[in-house]
C-alpha cells in the first residue's frame, strides 16, 4: 500500500529573538556613534588645531547619526516583520492550495471510482437481462 | 645611486622611521572601541538575521516542493487506479459478451 506523508509543518520564519537582538545592536551602534569625538576626527587638517567649528559639525554629524541609525534600526525591524508576514503568506497560501488539489483529486478519484463501478454493474445487469428477456 | 659629499665626516643615510601600525579604523580614534564593538555586535545580529531568513526561504521552497510531489504521486496512484478500473471493466464486458454468445 502506497503511503504518502502530506502533513508537512510551516516554515517558523524569522526567530523573534533574532529580530530583537538585531534590532537591539542596531540601536547600540546608532546610540554610540552619537558620540561627537566619533565624528570631529574626520574634520582634522594637518597643522590646524581643533576649533570650534569642528567641534560643531562633529555635533551636527554625531546627532545626525544617531538619528539615521535609530531610524535605519526600526525600519529594518519593519522590513523584518514584513518578511515574516509574506512569508507566512506564502506558506499558507502554498498549503491551501494544496489542500484543495487533494479535496479536488479527491473527488475525481472517488466520482471516477464510482463511474466505473456503475458501468460493471450495468454490464452485469444488461447481460443478467438480456439472457432473461431473449 | 647615492652620492656623498666627501669633504664632510662620513655618515650613512638613516633609513626613515618606519610609519607605525595603522589602525583601519583610526579615523574613529583610539577611544572609540566602543563604536568598533558595536559595529562588530551589529555585524553580527545582521548575518543572524540574513541566516534566518535564507534557512526560512530554503524550508518554505522544501515544503513548496514537497507538496508538489505530493500531489503528482497521488496523481499517478489515482491514475493507475482508473486504469485498473477500465482494466477490469474491458474483462467484464468482455465476459458478458463470451455469456451473451453461449448462451443467447
Amino acid at each position: 500500500m502506497n503511503k504518502v506523508k502530506t502533513n508537512t509543518p510551516l516554515p517558523s520564519g524569522l526567530p523573534a529573538q533574532t529580530m530583537q537582538a538585531q534590532m537591539n545592536n542596531q540601536l547600540a551602534k546608532a546610540y554610540a556613534s552619537g558620540d561627537p569625538r566619533f565624528a570631529v576626527k574626520q574634520y582634522d587638517r594637518g597643522g590646524i588645531s581643533r576649533g570650534r567649528t569642528q567641534w560643531n559639525q562633529a555635533g551636527i554629524d554625531a546627532a545626525n547619526n544617531v538619528a539615521e541609525g535609530v531610524a535605519k534600526a526600526y525600519s529594518q525591524n519593519l522590513q523584518n516583520q514584513n518578511y515574516n508576514a509574506l512569508s507566512g503568506l506564502q506558506a499558507n497560501q502554498a498549503q491551501e492550495s494544496q489542500a484543495q488539489s487533494l479535496g479536488a483529486l479527491q473527488q475525481q478519484n472517488a466520482y471516477a471510482n464510482q463511474m466505473a463501478a456503475l458501468q460493471s454493474r450495468s454490464s452485469v445487469i444488461n447481460t443478467l437481462l438480456g439472457g432473461l428477456l431473449r | 645611486m647615492l652620492k656623498y659629499n666627501t669633504s664632510l665626516p662620513y655618515a650613512p643615510p638613516k633609513a626613515p622611521p618606519s610609519p607605525p601600525a595603522k589602525s583601519p579604523f583610526t579615523k574613529y580614534g583610539s577611544a572609540h572601541d566602543d563604536v568598533l564593538r558595536a559595529q562588530m555586535g551589529s555585524n553580527n545580529a545582521d548575518y543572524e538575521v540574513e541566516a534566518a531568513k535564507a534557512i526560512n526561504d530554503y524550508d518554505l521552497k522544501q515544503m513548496e516542493a514537497r507538496n508538489r510531489l505530493v500531489l503528482a504521486g497521488l496523481q499517478q496512484m489515482n491514475d493507475a487506479q482508473q486504469q485498473q478500473n477500465s482494466l477490469r471493466n474491458t474483462g467484464v464486458g468482455m465476459v458478458s459478451s463470451v455469456l451473451s454468445g453461449l448462451f443467447g
